[in-house]
């Protein structure tokens, strides 16, 4: 596969998850993605709230961010599931209803911009699992055994009947040789939209429930791909310590940080100690552990040799 | 007859995205207790949805002493006609699951109209548990759901922790 | 206003009200969350740019958005008044 990525960041990404930001765009390479930044971009913007409100300024504010990537001559790779939600969506409309593409582009050149649809959007999990490949992820990963996860996959990854984009989030966990562990309420809502109608209800019916699951699990971390759900966690984990004295001591991490370990990167290299909701020292000193002493059988360490570094 | 609305526990995620959908569509703003469907805890775990199923018989109008209640043969949509529902809360009593509420500012009973055939509700679900189909359909989900073992929706993820 | 016309009701705008903070920032820095001096230091040290290649850098982007916004007229329907930055009702 030559496919080409442009990034698209999001809101949350950049300005409360700059390690996972470094992680993606330092690994993906190293696999073989060709990937910049989609530059330029703004607000996703946010579908649920638009598509009710004013459809127009959805489709047409997801193209503006779309055809940054058009003009780079590059397909959009998203890595959270609301923004990728808000753009795959959006693209396929315009894709489907010339009416809406010519709509849009009316508004669009009041900027002097127009857009054609001519891209594809992808989910950074797509990305892994398809064109790196899954088989290759579980040749050449370090495996990080020992290593003690609860997952949050979040609502917005599950637009596909076939559920295929959740499937390979647990299977690239799976091929790291992270232990999964089931707290019971996976499939809850982190409660990021109910903000919006009903902030307790969405920091105690929703976040709490799921951290308080969590937390009795024991778990190294909470692994999620969504940078909306992390933006609910991390505001209901700073708003129950601040109310409550509630201290959720697990931290909350993106796959992209266990895949770029798993691919010869060290902690430090993209910044995991700052900028968190709980303090990740024991999460690295064990992933330092685990990738010290896990030694590799001599072909597979001639295998991972071969990855640019 | 037109289509219903149907909604499978397995799938739904608790978001109350459609909550918030249909109180803006209806009230232009975000409002849980002004939607007209709503996303309760299951007591066995997972999430149950509330809503109007726009029976073929309904218990609604039959309660109503007003005559307020209506059913239009064509869609099979079951509204209620503001200018002559006296509040009375009949429809809400005989309702099986008490799907008509009184609404805000005048004190007469509001429940789910299908958006006039286009729910907004089902527009917002990423997760894709709210789907509109035909009775036929609907029926045949439903005993298929029925059927089912119960799964709460909170279960663990298939494929996960083999390790 | 109410004191000379005491039945006038308040004009409603169609926007959950919510949202409105939100849209302020997002049509003012193109995004939800600013660049803050702790964040240049954490992105510094995850090896990043300490401004995010994204309308953060590029405010002539959120030049365009304006412009699209305006030509798409939402700033009218919810009375948002894009030079002032603020609502025009409550
Ligand atoms: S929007 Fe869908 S997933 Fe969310 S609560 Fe409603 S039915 Fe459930
Ligand atoms: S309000 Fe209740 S009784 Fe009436 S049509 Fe709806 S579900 Fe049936
Ligand atoms: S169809 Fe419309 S009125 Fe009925 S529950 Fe859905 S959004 Fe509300």
């Amino acid at each position: 596969m030559t496919a080409k990525y442009s990034h698209f960041l999001g809101c949350v990404m950049p300005t409360k998850m700059p390690w996972a930001e470094a992680a993606i765009m330092r690994t993906l390479p190293k696999l073989g993605v060709d990937v910049v930044y989609l530059e330029r971009s703004t607000c996703c913007p946010r579908a649920g709230v638009w598509i009710s409100v004013d459809r127009r300024v959805w489709l047409t504010l997801a193209s503006f961010n779309l055809l940054q990537a058009e003009q780079q001559g590059r397909d959009v790779l998203v890595s959270c599931n609301g923004c990728y939600v808000t753009l795959f969506e959006a693209n396929k409309v315009l894709n489907a209803d010339p009416k809406a593409l010519e709509e849009v582009n009316k508004y669009l050149g009041a900027a002097g911009l127009s857009y054609h649809g001519n891209i594809r959007v992808r989910h950074y999990l797509e990305v892994l699992y398809e064109d790196v490949g899954i088989e290759r992820i579980r040749r050449e990963a370090k495996k990080l055994t020992g290593l003690r996860v609860a997952i949050h996959p979040g609502c917005h990854m599950r637009i596909w009947a076939d559920g295929h984009i959740l499937r390979y989030f647990t299977e690239i966990i799976d091929a790291l040789g992270v232990e999964i562990v089931p707290y019971g309420l996976e499939q809850m809502c982190c409660g990021l939209q109910s903000n919006l109608a009903d902030r307790e209800f969405a920091t105690y019916e929703r976040a709490k429930k799921k951290l308080d699951a969590i937390q009795e699990t024991e778990v190294d971390g909470l692994v999620l791909v969504c940078a909306g759900c992390y933006d609910q966690f991390e505001r209901a984990v700073s708003t129950l310590r601040k109310k409550d004295n509630y201290d959720f001591k697990v931290p909350v991490i993106h796959l992209a940080e266990l895949v770029a370990v798993a691919f010869g990167m060290t902690p430090d290299e993209f910044g995991m100690r700052y900028m968190r909701t709980a303090p990740v020292d024991r999460l690295i000193e064990k992933l330092e552990r685990i990738t010290g002493t896990a030694r590799l059988p001599a072909e597979l360490a001639a295998a991972t040799e071969n990855v640019p570094r | 007859m037109a289509d219903v609305i149907v909604h499978d526990p397995a799938l739904c995620t608790g978001c109350r995205q459609c909550m918030t959908a249909c109180s803006f569509k209806k009230y232009g703003t975000y409002n849980y207790n002004l939607s007209l469907c709503k996303v309760l805890e299951d007591p066995r775990g997972g999430f149950v949805r509330v809503h109007c199923h726009h029976c073929t018989d309904p218990m609604c109008k039959a309660a109503c002493p007003a005559g307020a209640v209506l059913k239009d043969e064509e869609t099979g949509v079951v509204t209620i006609d503001q200018m002559l529902c006296v509040g009375c809360k009949a429809c809400t009593y005989a309702c099986p699951i008490s799907i008509p509420q009184m609404g805000r500012g005048l004190k007469i009973m509001v429940k789910c109209d299908m958006c006039g055939g286009d729910p907004e509700c089902i527009k917002v679900c990423s997760s894709k548990a709210i789907k509109l189909m035909s009775r036929e359909q609907a029926d045949a989900l439903v005993s298929e759901m029925a059927a089912r073992p119960f799964v709460p929706a909170t279960r663990p993820i298939a494929g996960a922790n083999k390790a | 206003m109410k004191e000379l016309y005491p039945w006038r009701k308040a004009v409603k705008i169609p926007l959950p009200p919510a949202v409105k903070p939100q849209l302020i920032r997002h049509f003012t820095i193109g995004l939800l969350y600013p660049v803050t001096d702790e964040l240049r230091e954490a992105r510094e040290k995850a090896g990043l740019d300490p401004v995010p290649p994204t309308a953060h850098r590029y405010r002539d982007a959120v030049d365009d958005i304006q412009k699209i916004v305006r030509a798409i007229g939402v700033d009218r329907n919810v009375g948002l008044d894009l030079d002032r930055m603020e609502y025009k009702y409550k």
